[in-house]
Order: structure tokens, then C-alpha cells, then sequence
């Protein structure tokens, strides 16, 4: 008698499961605790983007918690562990995203936002520890560290693929298909991957290259390297660096009476300097993926300005931390847990269509929706963003900033592109 | 190609100079102290917030803020050293240059802390440029070559014809020998150390004009070429040092030269001075300047 008791009770649970009570219910009954850690370069050269990653990833988590309350969901917490510093640097970037995943025990890692840190990360931390990373690295080799059945490593903006072929067509539409064109790159992944995505691009477009210079950006002045940047009479230039750098090679070229800024493009590190510390050239463009063409975009930046720590200085790339953090939370809530595997495979739907769109400032009507079971489409401060399965975006736009006279820059144009 | 040839001729010169009076410093640090002084370059960052401190804090000209900062940083050397290094002396040269490496990292570290990562510049004119036909130069460098005209003759002035530069030399040769001779080592120390953080002062202060802007990491940046130059001029000679500064410079800047087949490319100008420090080690192990020894 007592066994079928048990029996009894046994169908009845399955049955609950499979023919379900109303969704929203069943969702009350949802409870996880998702952790959060942030890995940035606090110190050194990425110090001035670093800071401000670790505000908006911070500012989001804060966010995330105080709807919660608002909601009265004591079953879902979100907490923020730590924030640790990469420095830069891969080896200090392992050492720190070690701490998130194994005294921490961190369930997503928003950073690093060097592709080298990274990549050196997902390699020996996340993914073996099956621990999701929501990365501002741009090179387009992080994704395909995603070799597994389930993606943990996820890229919140376009990948420097799409960049350089970006810069050509930008390039091209402003000196002409046919221009000479000098490149001027650091000496390193993102110097060297970008800059040869962009002259395969330029020169089967028909464009010509005099000078591509690699350079070694550590070096304390670069002034042969100046030299050799304006040799050759180009229409124009390219240049790929960071801001901290860039200025160092930037005296000598205007010390050569040969470099007219007006005629120069950066990368998407390069698109706003002063804003990172350092200086903005007059006239100079420069691209960036994707960064503010979402509809909450001001809201994010308005929310930036009144909350972050006094002196960190906004950037529009912020918002690649601040939405990945409302992702993974998105993505946890429809899988019902916070484990990084079972979160993973839900990024894709709660960030395409169909499915009504929300951005951070319906927060709590996309989580009712989430738990009524219904589809969502965050939209992010960053745009559609549309992640495929493989941990990329889709949703390609990009931004055209362009200095002013007085060393001011801002976006000038928005453009879509189709690879 | 031949204006191409004179800037870089002009630019070498100038690095060269600044690695050459740097290194002398670092070079008599080791011959008297027996310390690879590895915090050596944060000095130099120290030195070059110090100057901006003087520069655009206190609106003195880039003369008098060069001044004040080497004052400050050989204050900082001596400290460093009757702080640290002189209470650890005995453990060992391997022991006390780590120490340094310690050093180094708290020092910036703390300036990191204290001043932020920001770029920052001299309250110079960084866009003007003065156009010698030939050259152009800026306001910074001109500076640089100014008072490096006058520095270098006369730190080597003081080595070979004052006292007290003999005394270092003589301690840096053979420590024992001066010291039964008279000289008062312990007191030579110590202004070997305020001599080493006043051209750590002037380098630092002359990098960063030089270099337009900077931040924390400008001595790290150059920490290896000081070494290379202290190392190819023979590790305690300073005349050694002054002149492998300047050839390292100009071995560098003219190595990109187009006319030197084509030139080398820019990314391996660093590469081309440790090949020549490894190749003259090969056939010279004391260095340019340094004497053979036999044990």
C-alpha cells in the first residue's frame, strides 16, 4: 500500500511536470543565486577604459538587484563578487579570473575587454571551468575558442573581421576606392590582425598601401617610426592603436609637417581619446561597432553620469558590459538556473526575435514576461545585438565619430553594414 | 633620403644622449654599490612627475622644472638607499637587485595610485616646430639637446678631473683598493646615489618632453635600454655608458634608414640593440669601456 503510495505521488510529480500548472506558477518556484565577476584592467595603459568597465558592469549588477527588490523576487538574487584587475596583461588576467572562478565561484565573468586577456582566460580558466565570459575583446578568434557543443564564450560587439572591412568601405567612400592609403599598427594581435583584415579588404577593393608599418608601441618615442608613417605621399591613413600610444607617435607625425589628421582614421579604440585620457586629433574619424545605436542608450549614458565613481570618464563601449550583464540574467531566467551551461543556451532567445522587445528600462516587465513564459528580445544600450550561436553579434552598425577643431569628438554617422 | 638620414641622425642623438646620462648613473650604481638597480626607471617616471608638478602645477619654466625634479629624485635615490638598501647590504647581489624589482613595482604602483593612468604633458608647446631646412625639431627636443649639451661634457668633466668623480671611479674599479687608499666608501656611496637620481631626474624629465605625453609606465618602458647601455659600455664605467647611450641611440633611429637597404622595419629597431649588445658581449664580454678581469 505504502508503494503505491509513492507511486501514486511519483506520477503525479512527473505528470505536474510534463502537462504543467499555469507558467507563472511554476516560475515563482525559480530560485538561483547568479554570481558576477568583473575582470578589467584596472591599472596601467587600459586603467582610463578599465575603470569605466568596471562602473558600467558594476552599475548594471546594482540595477539588476534593486528591480529585484522592487519586484519582491527574494528567490532570484544577483551578486556582484568581486572586480579584479587584468592589468593588461594575460598572465595577470588568468591569475584574477582563477580568483572570480575558484575562491569566488563566480558564475558569468564580465571582461576582460582586451582580446589577448581573453583569450588567454577562456583558454585556461572559463571555459575549463565551464564559466561564461562576456568579453569587450574584438578580435575575431574568441569565438571560435567556442569549440564545445555549448558556447561560454560570448562577444557583445562585432569582431575586428567585420571592422576592417569596415574601415575600407569608410575609407573608401571618404578618399576613394583607388587612394593610397598608409596603415600604422601596434605590434600585437589586435594591431595585427585588424590592420591585415583592412589591407586585404583595401587592396581588392583597388586601393594601394605605400607604407604598412607594425610598430612596437612599448618603445619610449616613435619617431622613426613617424618617419616612415608619412612616407610615401598616401591620400591618407590608418592607424590602429590605443589612445596611451597613439599619442606618442601622434607629436612626431605632426612634427614631420607632412600628417594631416583631417585625412587620418583610427580603429575602434582610437574613436574618442580625450575621453580616455589622452587627446583627440582635429578632423580624425575613427569606427565603433555598434556601441550606442540601441534605443536606451541615452538612458544607460544619463544613468552613467549620475552613478558612476566621480572621475571616470564615459565611453560609448561601455555599454557592452552594462548590457551583458542584463543578458546573462535574462538568459538564467528563462533556463531557470544559474549554471553557465544551461545559461548559455538561452543568450540566443532572449536576445532575437520574435519575442517583445525590452531594454533595461522595462527590466521588470521583461523578468514578468520571462516568468509567464512568454518570448523576450532584449534589446541592449549597444542595439539589437541579435547573438548567434557561435557567442557573436549579428546586428552590424557602426558608428563614424569625427573630432572637431577643438580636440571634441562625436558620432557624425551611423552605418549599417552587410558582410 | 637625405633629410630622412639628418632627423633620424637627430632623433638618435637625442635618445642616445638621455639613455647615455641615465645609464651613467645606473652603471656607477653597480660598480660601487654592487646593486642592478631594477627601480632605476621608475625614477625616472618619479622625475617626470615631479617636473610636471614644478611645470604646470607651480608654472615654473621646464629649466627650473627639470632642476627641482632631479633635486627630488636623487632626494628619493638617497632615501631609497640609506631606507632599504644600505641595511640589506651583505645578502648578496642576486638578493638585492630582486629588492629593487620590488621596489620598482611600488613605486609605480604608488605613483599609479597617486597621479592616475591619465597621459600628461609639460605646459609646453608640444605642436610647435622649429624647421631647420634639414630637420625639424620641437620646442621639447631642442631643450633636450640644450641641456644635454651641457650636462654630458660636464658629468664627464666631474668624473675625470673633480675629486670626488675620481673617487668614484676608483671605488667603482676595485672597492678594496680605494678603500685602503683612503677614500671614504661608505661616503662615495652615497654620492653615487645622489648623482645617479639627479641624471635619473634629467632623463625622466627629458623623456617626457621628449615624448610629447606620458604616463606611469614611461621608465619601465625604457628600463631594458638603460641596462643595454650600462651592459655595452661596461658594466661600472660611466665613460663606457655615456658613450654606448649615444651609439645605442643612433644604432637604433638610423637602423630604419631607407637608405641603409631599405631600412629595417620599425617594430625591430628594439631587437637590433639587444643583437648588437649580444654580438659585442661575443667578441667583448667586459663591454666597450670595461676592463678584463682576471680571477
Amino acid at each position: 500500500m505504502r508503494k503505491h503510495a509513492w507511486l501514486g505521488a511519483g506520477f503525479l510529480a512527473v505528470g505536474s511536470l510534463i502537462f504543467g500548472g499555469p507558467q507563472a506558477a511554476a516560475a515563482e518556484n525559480v530560485s538561483f543565486t547568479l554570481k558576477y565577476g568583473i575582470l578589467a584592467g584596472l591599472t596601467g595603459d587600459p586603467a582610463p577604459s578599465g575603470q569605466g568597465w568596471n562602473e558600467s558592469a558594476k552599475l548594471a549588477v546594482d540595477y539588476l538587484a534593486a528591480t529585484l527588490k522592487a519586484m519582491n523576487l527574494p528567490d532570484l538574487k544577483v551578486t556582484l563578487a568581486d572586480s579584479q584587475d587584468s592589468q593588461g596583461s594575460p598572465q595577470a588576467g588568468v591569475e584574477a579570473a582563477q580568483k572570480l572562478v575558484q575562491i569566488d565561484k563566480v558564475n558569468v565573468i564580465i571582461g576582460d575587454f582586451y582580446s589577448s586577456v581573453t583569450s588567454a582566460v577562456a583558454t585556461a580558466v572559463a571555459i575549463p571551468n565551464k564559466v561564461l565570459m562576456f568579453t569587450g575583446g574584438t578580435s575575431p578568434a574568441l569565438s571560435k575558442l567556442n569549440t564545445g557543443p555549448t558556447p561560454f564564450i560570448w562577444q557583445p560587439v562585432a569582431a575586428d573581421d567585420i571592422q576592417g572591412r569596415v574601415l575600407a568601405q569608410v575609407i573608401g567612400d571618404a578618399l576613394g576606392k583607388n587612394a593610397k592609403v598608409n596603415v600604422a599598427a601596434r605590434n600585437d594581435a589586435y594591431g595585427n590582425n585588424l590592420s591585415a583584415v583592412f589591407k586585404e579588404a583595401w587592396t581588392a577593393a583597388g586601393g594601394t598601401i605605400p607604407k604598412f608599418i607594425i610598430y612596437n608601441h612599448q618603445q619610449p618615442t616613435l619617431d622613426s617610426e613617424a618617419q616612415e608613417t608619412v612616407q610615401g605621399s598616401p591620400d591618407g591613413w590608418l592607424f590602429v592603436d590605443f589612445c596611451q600610444t597613439f599619442a606618442k607617435l601622434a607629436l612626431p607625425l605632426s612634427r614631420s609637417g607632412k600628417w594631416d589628421s583631417a585625412k587620418s582614421f583610427g580603429s575602434d579604440t582610437l574613436n574618442d581619446c580625450q575621453s580616455r585620457g589622452s587627446k583627440n586629433y582635429p578632423g580624425m574619424r575613427a569606427t565603433i561597432a555598434n556601441a550606442s545605436s540601441g534605443a536606451s542608450f541615452p538612458a544607460f549614458k544619463a544613468l552613467f553620469e549620475q552613478k558612476a565613481k566621480k572621475g571616470v570618464n564615459f565611453q560609448a563601449f561601455l555599454s557592452e558590459a552594462f548590457d551583458s550583464v542584463f543578458v546573462a540574467f535574462l538568459a538564467a531566467l528563462e533556463a531557470k538556473s544559474a549554471d553557465p551551461a544551461k545559461i548559455s543556451e538561452h543568450v540566443v532567445a532572449v536576445t532575437n526575435d520574435p519575442g517583445t522587445t525590452y531594454t533595461f528600462q522595462q527590466l521588470d516587465q521583461a523578468i514578468k514576461a520571462i516568468q509567464a513564459g512568454q518570448k523576450i528580445h532584449f534589446n541592449g544600450a549597444t542595439g539589437p545585438m541579435n547573438f548567434t550561436a557561435n557567442g557573436r553579434v549579428s546586428a552590424l552598425a557602426y558608428d563614424i565619430w569625427q573630432a572637431d577643431a577643438d580636440g571634441n569628438a562625436k558620432v557624425v554617422k551611423t552605418i549599417g553594414f552587410k558582410p | 633620403m637625405l633629410e630622412q638620414f639628418a632627423q633620424l641622425t637627430i632623433n638618435g642623438l637625442i635618445t642616445g644622449t638621455i639613455l647615455a646620462l641615465t645609464g651613467v648613473g645606473a652603471s656607477l650604481v653597480f660598480g660601487i654599490q654592487r646593486i642592478a638597480n631594477f627601480a632605476h626607471g621608475e625614477y625616472l617616471t618619479f622625475a617626470a612627475y615631479a617636473g610636471l608638478l614644478l611645470n604646470a602645477t607651480y608654472g615654473q619654466n621646464l629649466v627650473v622644472a627639470t632642476a627641482g625634479a632631479m633635486a627630488a629624485t636623487a632626494i628619493l635615490a638617497v632615501a631609497i638607499h640609506f631606507g632599504v638598501l644600505r641595511p640589506l647590504r651583505g645578502r648578496g647581489l642576486v638578493a638585492t637587485s630582486l629588492i629593487t624589482v620590488g621596489i620598482g613595482l611600488m613605486l609605480r604602483d604608488v605613483i599609479f595610485m597617486v597621479v592616475g593612468p591619465q597621459t600628461r604633458q609639460f605646459e609646453i608647446d608640444q605642436t610647435a616646430v622649429y624647421d631647420l631646412t634639414l630637420v625639424r625639431i620641437s620646442p621639447g627636443q631642442a631643450v633636450a639637446i640644450a641641456i644635454t649639451i651641457v650636462v654630458a661634457p660636464a658629468v664627464a668633466l666631474l668624473l675625470a678631473r673633480t675629486p670626488i668623480g675620481k673617487a668614484m671611479r676608483a671605488v667603482a674599479d676595485n672597492r678594496d683598493l680605494a678603500a685602503i687608499s683612503g677614500i671614504d666608501v661608505e661616503r662615495i656611496g652615497t654620492y653615487v646615489w645622489l648623482l645617479a637620481g639627479a641624471l635619473a631626474g634629467l632623463g625622466g624629465t627629458m623623456f617626457a618632453v621628449v615624448q610629447g605625453t606620458f604616463d606611469p609606465n614611461l621608465g619601465f618602458q625604457v628600463l631594458f635600454l638603460i641596462f643595454t647601455t650600462v651592459v655595452l659600455g661596461g658594466i661600472g664605467s660611466a665613460y663606457g655608458a655615456l658613450m654606448a647611450g649615444i651609439v645605442l641611440g643612433l644604432a637604433m633611429e638610423l637602423s630604419t634608414w631607407s637608405g641603409f637597404a631599405g631600412g629595417l622595419e620599425a617594430r625591430f629597431k628594439p631587437v637590433l640593440a639587444f643583437a648588437v649588445l649580444i654580438g659585442l658581449l661575443l667578441y667583448r664580454p667586459q663591454g666597450l669601456f670595461g676592463r678584463a678581469r682576471v680571477f
